[in-house]
């Protein structure tokens, strides 16, 4: 859990007894251990940021210093208030814990007012009561927060999960707790009304759980034991930032167990200006997880901060930023651990270029333009993918088609020749009745002896080695070596000898073989010499009808299945399923239509040449053809092929068909052509879809420019504060504005502004609304309302209408 | 020490030697905690205000405070949050560098 942005805070605990609503003095046991030591030990244990010491209708405020002293050495800021008794009209009665913000000497007289009420009544009859009039009193001398409390009531007990404690915060935002930061009048009686009224009682008891301890036991471990519940608030831990966060209670308010989980933000953008030429000077940007809001005057370089951040986190030229981009400038980018990161690390999404885009095309009705568009909204989009799927099987039936109708061709001819033959041949062989023919033998061709001449010669000539070694054994038998040895050289010779015999036998039977060829040969050729020249051409086309007869009936079979099938073949058109229509993005309020004209393929004809181009071919029929009839569709291709002039080709068909055929494109937001729609309704629609993306896209971060353009504040005001804030709890949601209801209400928990200074160089600051280092709310109402003063303004007029 | 508390065209103020500087400043929280600080943090036992009837519920306030500072509870708690806030400042330090 990352708890960096959320603060754990008190806003009611009891440091010293005080005076009780039976106006009595609390004992000095009301308040366990309270010490000095134990009170900041215990605000420690728990990790405190931020309280409150409201003590029993009494203000000690020399504790209250001496604490505020000892907790602001660790960073811990305190407040000072009271805790009242109130009685509303049915005399219900309840606590009020009222914080105040002012000067010490502003908080003396307060003190002296409520402790001096409280003093006198002590051993009165009549019991401690404030009554909307003091309060009344409060609120018109200082800034206040006042939060219901029923007594008696275990603080964080009735509430068991997250939904519940938002449900409540609801009713705080509803006005069951009240905050005045002014000293206007206005309101005033409204809210001595709630008081009276007994509003407030209602909820006492389960929004006071939620703020505060209400604890009175500083023994070492006691506060974190009472506290069931450590609440925490978005935002700075002051006064300013209670009441800033009050504005938006059910996301700036939670229990620490709800907090939500922050990865993969930008926490810090150093931007450096590489050159004196730069137009941006050097900044440190602060982002935080949820909603940063740039703003910043006409000119001031708010949309340059996100082209900025486009140029570097995509690395992509952008044209826009470019031009001031002179010199060029360094830009680090730091995680939510402060570590400096590369920028395509970072997981992103741009909105702004898109609807800008999404627009232009519209307005010049550029085809192109709008394709690309429809592939932004739907990445998966391809290109009339129906028409072409079935234009593609289309192609491939047609030129099977024509494959099949030139094998038909072929076969037929083929069959058609070769009857032809066999007629003629007939005719032949009725002449050569009764002639009688002599099968001719073949002769078996001449093969090589094994060994050729020469080889045979060295075999022969090999003798006179025996003699040599005979002549060296002999030597040898005298000093007895081997007694075998010579006889083991005869026993070889002889070997020798008797191979030598069978080759040559061998060789002269091979010259008798070749002898007896010659000689039958000589037979044979004396006999075929005397066989006629008819008799040869009746063998001749006995051999012919034997051979072909199989084949050629294997072609008539073939021919017959052939016409079959293209007796059987469908060429007929399905228009729809060239056609596509359908949503393209998850709430189905976009879509597109992909629409074929009908009647160029209900009345497709030659001359036209849009069903199938012939390239300067004519083909003399005027008729129009229904292509979604079979038989018409059968004919027209027929036509096609069997045209005089036509001359096939392989590819014929895939060049040629559809050539001309064009589907029209439509883009509908919610069921009307963005054609017919102004700029707000595309605006309207796309923001809706581009948010309901990016809330499931898995991105880290989403940026946008000028969120506002073209849409209506009724839409801002509902739609896109609703997006943003969901978005912001999933996503670091960087958006441009200068409309106050997305700088305002939507509450962003960090401002980024941009300013020309008078050198006009641009530089960035990040700031809180409610920072204590200077007015940002002012910065903001200066910015993006004109000022306060038009802002009050503007409530005076409002107000002659009751709001 | 002494410290004195004046009214002056209605605005408070309480002057006091810090050494050899005389310090005079508008009343309010954050001037009250230089002068306690000025105090705890160089160990200065003897401090009174002046009586002032023209501001008694400030010379009362701040009497008080006198009172409270110089219990050994406040001291120990003083001593101890000074030591907690040098070891964050060091950390803190450290994580920066």
């Amino acid at each position: 859990m990352n708890n960096k942005y959320w603060n754990p805070f008190d806003l009611h605990m009891h440091t010293l007894p005080g005076i009780t609503g039976d106006a009595k003095r609390e004992s000095a046991s009301s308040i366990i251990n309270f010490t000095f030591s134990n009170f900041i030990n215990s605000l420690k244990d728990v990790g405190i940021k931020l309280f409150a010491i409201t003590n029993h209708n009494y203000i000690h405020l020399d504790n209250y210093i001496l604490c505020k002293y000892l907790s602001r050495k660790i960073g811990i800021t305190s407040l000072l208030g009271v805790e009242l008794d109130i009685d509303d009209s049915v005399n219900e009665h309840y606590h009020m814990v009222c914080i105040v913000d002012s000067n010490i000497p502003n908080l003396l007289n307060l003190s002296t007012f409520i402790n001096n009420k409280s003093e006198s009544s002590i051993g009165a009859v009549k019991k401690l009561r404030f009554d909307e009039n003091d309060i009344g009193f409060l609120l018109s001398n200082y800034r206040v927060i006042l939060i219901p409390h029923a007594p008696r009531k275990t603080p964080g007990i009735s509430l068991n999960n997250q939904e519940e404690v938002e449900g409540l915060m609801k009713k705080v935002k509803d006005g069951y707790l009240c905050v005045l930061d002014e000293r206007s009048n206005w309101d005033l009686g409204y809210l001595k009304n709630l008081i009276k009224e007994s509003s407030f009682y209602k909820y006492a008891a389960d929004i006071g759980s939620v703020f505060f301890s209400d604890n009175k036991d500083w023994s070492p471990g006691e506060y974190k034991k009472r506290l069931k519940h450590i609440t925490c608030m978005n935002g700075e831990p002051s006064f300013k930032g209670l009441t800033h966060c009050l504005t938006n209670p059910t996301e700036r308010f939670t229990f620490v167990e709800y907090i939500p989980s922050y990865s993969n933000y930008i926490s810090k953008i150093i931007i450096k200006h590489k050159s004196d030429e730069s137009f941006l000077k050097d900044s440190e940007v602060i982002l935080k997880p949820g909603f940063n809001c740039v703003i910043g005057k006409s000119g001031s370089g708010k949309s340059l901060f996100i082209h900025l951040l486009e140029k570097y986190l995509s690395n992509h030229s952008i044209p826009t930023y470019a031009k001031y981009d002179n010199g060029g400038v360094e830009i680090h980018f730091f995680d939510e651990n402060n570590r400096e990161i590369s920028p395509n690390t970072i997981n992103f999404a741009i909105g702004q270029s898109i609807f800008n885009k999404l627009i232009e095309a519209i307005d010049v009705d550029d085809y192109n333009s709008l394709i690309r568009i429809i592939k932004i909204l739907d990445p998966k989009y391809i290109q009339f993918s129906s028409f072409n799927t079935y234009k593609n099987n289309y192609v491939s039936l047609i030129q099977s088609f024509f494959d099949l109708k030139k094998e038909y061709k072929d076969t037929v001819n083929s069959i058609e020749t070769s009857l032809n033959t066999f007629d003629g041949n007939y005719k032949i062989m009725q002449d050569y009745k009764g002639l009688n023919t002599v099968e001719i033998h073949k002769i078996p061709s001449k093969t090589d002896f094994a060994l050729n001449e020469e080889e045979i010669v060295v075999i022969k000539n090999y003798k006179t080695h025996f003699d040599n070694l005979r002549k060296i054994t002999s030597l040898l038998s005298k000093i007895q070596l081997d007694s075998n040895l010579l006889e083991s050289t005869n026993e070889l010779e002889k070997k020798y000898q008797t191979a030598l015999n069978k080759l040559i036998y061998l060789k002269y039977k091979y010259s008798y073989y070749l002898k007896k060829i010659e000689i039958v040969s000589d037979a044979l050729k004396s006999i075929n010499g005397a066989i006629s020249s008819n008799a040869k051409n009746k063998t001749s086309i006995e051999a012919y009808f034997r051979d072909n007869i199989p084949k050629v009936s294997s072609e008539i079979i073939k021919s017959i299945v052939l016409r079959n099938k293209l007796r059987n073949i469908d060429l007929s058109v399905d228009l729809e399923k060239m056609k596509m229509s359908g949503p393209i993005n998850k709430d189905k309020s976009i879509s597109i239509i992909e629409d074929i004209e009908d009647s160029i393929f209900q009345k497709a004809a030659f001359k036209d040449r849009k069903i199938y181009n012939t390239y300067g071919l004519s083909i003399s029929d005027d008729k129009s053809y229904n292509l979604t009839k079979k038989t018409e569709a059968k004919i027209f291709f027929d036509n096609i092929y069997n045209s005089a002039k036509f001359e096939y080709k392989e590819d014929i068909a895939s060049q040629k068909l559809f050539s001309d055929v064009q589907p029209s494109l439509t883009l509908l937001f919610d069921g009307q052509d963005v054609k017919t729609l102004n700029s707000g309704d595309i605006a309207k629609t796309y923001l809706k879809d581009y948010f309901g993306n990016q809330l499931g896209s898995g991105k880290s971060i989403v940026i946008y420019d000028q969120l506002e353009n073209d849409v209506d504040k009724e839409f801002i005001k509902t739609d896109l504060l609703n997006f943003i804030s969901d978005l912001k709890k999933r996503v670091q949601l960087i958006v441009v504005t200068h409309d106050p209801i997305i700088a305002v209400n939507g509450d962003p928990t960090n401002y980024i502004m941009a300013e020309k200074d008078n050198s006009k160089k641009i530089g960035y600051r990040s700031f809180v609304a409610e920072s204590e280092e200077r007015d940002e709310l002012e910065t903001l109402a200066n910015t993006v309302d004109g000022s306060k003063e038009v802002i009050r303004e503007r409530y005076r007029v409002y107000k002659g209408e009751n709001i | 020490m002494i410290v004195k508390i004046v009214k002056e065209e209605d605005k408070i103020y309480f002057s006091y030697n810090m050494g050899t500087i005389e310090v005079k400043e508008l009343f309010d929280y954050s001037s009250i905690e230089r002068l306690i600080d000025y105090i705890m943090d160089n160990n200065i036992e003897e401090f009174t205000v002046e009586k002032n009837e023209e501001c008694s519920q400030y010379v009362l306030l701040i009497e008080s405070i006198f009172e409270k500072i110089k219990t050994e509870d406040f001291k120990k708690t003083y001593s101890d949050v000074v030591l907690s806030k040098s070891k964050v400042d060091v950390e803190k330090k450290d994580d920066e560098e």
